[in-house]
């Protein structure tokens, strides 16, 4: 009975020995993996950020709204985003490189479901990126427009592109992950389909004159209302 | 890159054609139209006669160029002309050319397609008017070329007699601001009648600079502006009196022409940024002329799109500009409108701010210039208000005071401009 007891807790030592012996170097390797992935992806962000400094990116950025964007979504800069997202992908890789080495096989089928879900992600996230900023710049010349033409709700206009562009980027976005795809179109379908119907109404009845004037002028060419009788020029 | 007259896309085979059955020319009329039926045949006759009546030893030729007219203008062309029809006597032939260019080209393609052809002909002198401009008569043609042609000046900006109350965006931003900046004091900067030398039209040509959006958007103060910054020589002259313009539209007016001196601004930097004395530029006749007959202007809607801009346009506004100069904006647009005033100090701190952040980009170009309107609207409130009874002479010295306040604040723009934002 003894004997026995000794020979397994022998036997589990010898597996547990077994199993570290073939664990630890794995182990060991993806620890180094991802200690080199760290310092590739430091220096690709460094290097990067070096490249977006010269070319003056951050100029861009400002004038095509988006810095400001950033800033109120309280984001780091444009130059310091782009390259922390290198870091993050290229160490990223390097990690999951790494722990496909340990060679547990659930884990490793994860690993490769996220890997193929990454690009369609960093899609959609582009998508919602540059919808962002779309609706950033039309709203911005809506709400002038609306402000030097004297509209009386120069902002409720500016709100309306704002809203649909965002809401049109989301969709988009969320079809591209495949997330709440038929609700998302429904949705889109409904919300665009009563401003059509709210502007077929207001400007069929409410402002049948005013359209009717806006048509002439437009294909007639007839010249524009004067703001008053002075010239600035 | 140089892109002369070589550019096949710019003049057609035809126009071509015409241009080389002339040959070399010494003076140069160009009548840029677009459908301007009503207003071109008395422009054409006023060429004509002025040509054939005070240079008639010289070789001259008149150039329509047309954009896409659909009122008949080419065919009022060629009934107005008079040339082999009346009186006239000429020991040269005046050579008539026209050309039809898509109804799509801006302004800045018709006369980018003049000067090539002036450069082309070797023309000495030329002067532009529009086909748009009413009252034109054979005395300002002859004020246009007279200075280049026999003085060998450059560059001739035009002077009017005008209603007291027109043309202030040019009195109160273009005309003190570059003045302030070039050292030069040209009244008329954008025009739409000007003369210029063969050296100029040349200069103009073979620059690279047609297709960049502010040439675009504002031709003519680009030509002046090369004309200043090139040390080449300018001078103005008293046309007469301009007729009032019939459709306005401040917000297109301001996004063209106060865009397109911006650009100027930057394109020019480095002849201005260090600084050069004032300038008086030789005036041939008087140099201003108001009038002042009764116009209709609603002082009170002016007023109150001042007050909802600064209210709307807040955060583009606040990054524009200093928080000083906002805060004083918005305490004003918080005023009774009996109390309101926008003085030459704060106007001139804004527009100096608005440049500065037109050069760094601080949003959107195009944006930024229209957040511009609603305190330029401001701005032309007070003026209408502090001059509601004011001479021309009162007028007069109030401007020689904006131009000094231009002057003053001057190393502040230089410097704001300079730091890199």
């Amino acid at each position: 009975m003894k004997e026995m007891i000794i020979h397994a807790f022998q036997q589990a030592h010898d597996n547990l020995t077994r199993m570290l012996a073939e664990f630890l170097p794995h182990f060991l390797l993806m620890l180094v993996v991802i200690l080199v992935g760290w310092i590739v992806a430091y220096l690709l962000k460094i290097i990067l950020r070096g490249i977006l400094r010269v070319t003056n990116v951050e100029k861009m950025s400002e004038e095509a709204g988006a810095s400001r964007l950033l800033r109120r979504a309280e984001l780091p800069t444009m130059t310091d985003l782009l390259s922390r997202a290198l870091f993050w992908v290229v160490w990223l890789g390097f990690v999951i490189v790494g722990v496909s080495f340990l060679g547990i096989g659930s884990l490793q089928q994860q690993i490769a479901d996220l890997i193929a879900l990454l690009p369609q992600i960093f899609v959609a996230f582009l998508i919602l990126f540059v919808g962002l900023l779309a609706a950033n710049f039309f709203s911005r010349a809506a709400l002038l427009a609306g402000v030097n033409a004297g509209f009386s709700s120069p902002r409720l206009l500016s709100g309306t592109v704002r809203i649909v562009i965002i809401f049109l980027a989301l969709s988009m976005a969320l079809e591209q992950v495949g997330l709440g795809k038929e609700t998302m179109e429904i949705a889109f379908s409904i919300m665009f389909g009563a401003i059509m119907l709210g502007l077929a109404i207001a400007f069929g009845l409410g402002g049948r004159h005013l359209a009717a004037r806006l048509l002439e002028r437009h294909f007639l060419r007839e010249e524009r209302e004067r703001d008053d009788e002075l010239s600035p020029l | 890159m140089e892109r002369g007259v070589s550019d096949e896309t710019l003049l057609s085979d035809d126009f071509i054609r015409q241009l080389v059955s002339v040959g070399e020319v010494d003076l140069l009329v160009g009548i840029p139209s677009r459908n301007n039926c009503r207003t071109i045949g008395n422009i054409v006759r006023a060429a004509e006669e002025s040509l054939l009546r005070n240079f008639r030893r010289q070789r001259t030729v008149l150039i329509n160029i047309d954009a896409g007219s659909r009122d008949g203008t080419q065919e009022a062309v060629r009934q107005a002309s008079v040339v082999g029809t009346n009186g006239f006597e000429s020991l040269r032939t005046l050579r008539w050319i026209t050309a039809r260019t898509e109804s799509a080209a801006g302004d800045s393609a018709v006369l980018r397609t003049i000067l090539a052809a002036a450069d082309l002909l070797h023309a000495k002198a030329s002067a532009v008017v529009s086909g748009s401009t009413a009252a034109v008569s054979p005395g300002w043609i002859d004020s246009l070329l007279n200075p280049v042609f026999r003085e060998n000046y450059d560059f001739v900006a035009p002077l009017y007699a005008r209603h007291r109350f027109d043309g202030l965006l040019t009195r109160n931003l273009l005309y003190p601001f570059s003045r302030a900046i070039f050292g030069k004091s040209m009244r008329e900067m954008r025009a739409s009648e000007f003369g210029f030398s063969g050296r100029l039209a040349s200069e103009c040509t073979n620059r690279g600079e047609w297709e960049n959006e502010g040439v675009q958007s504002a031709a003519e103060t680009w030509m002046a502006i090369t004309a200043m910054s090139d040390s080449l020589t300018c001078c103005q002259a008293f046309l007469g009196p301009k007729a009032r313009s019939s459709s306005v539209a401040v917000v297109d007016v301001i996004r063209e022409a106060v865009g397109g001196f911006f650009w100027c601004l930057e394109s020019t930097e480095t002849y201005w940024i260090h600084g050069h004395d004032p300038e008086p530029l030789k005036t041939f006749g008087p140099d201003h002329q108001l009038t002042n007959e009764a116009v209709r202007v609603d002082r009170k809607k002016m007023f109150q799109l001042y007050r909802t801009g600064v209210a709307e346009l807040s955060d583009i506004l606040a990054s524009i500009l200093d928080s000083d100069t906002h805060a004083e904006l918005v305490r004003l647009a918080a005023l009774d409108e009996t109390a309101f005033r926008l003085s030459n100090a704060l106007w001139v701190r804004a527009v100096y701010e608005f440049a500065v952040a037109y050069h760094r980009s601080v949003i959107n170009r195009g944006h930024l210039v229209q957040a511009l309107v609603p305190i330029y609207r401001g701005r032309v409130h007070s003026f209408l208000t502090v001059h509601r009874s004011d001479d021309a002479d009162a007028m007069e010295a109030d401007l020689e005071d904006l131009c000094q306040e231009f002057g003053r604040q001057r190393s502040f723009f230089i410097e704001r401009w300079s730091t890199k934002g």
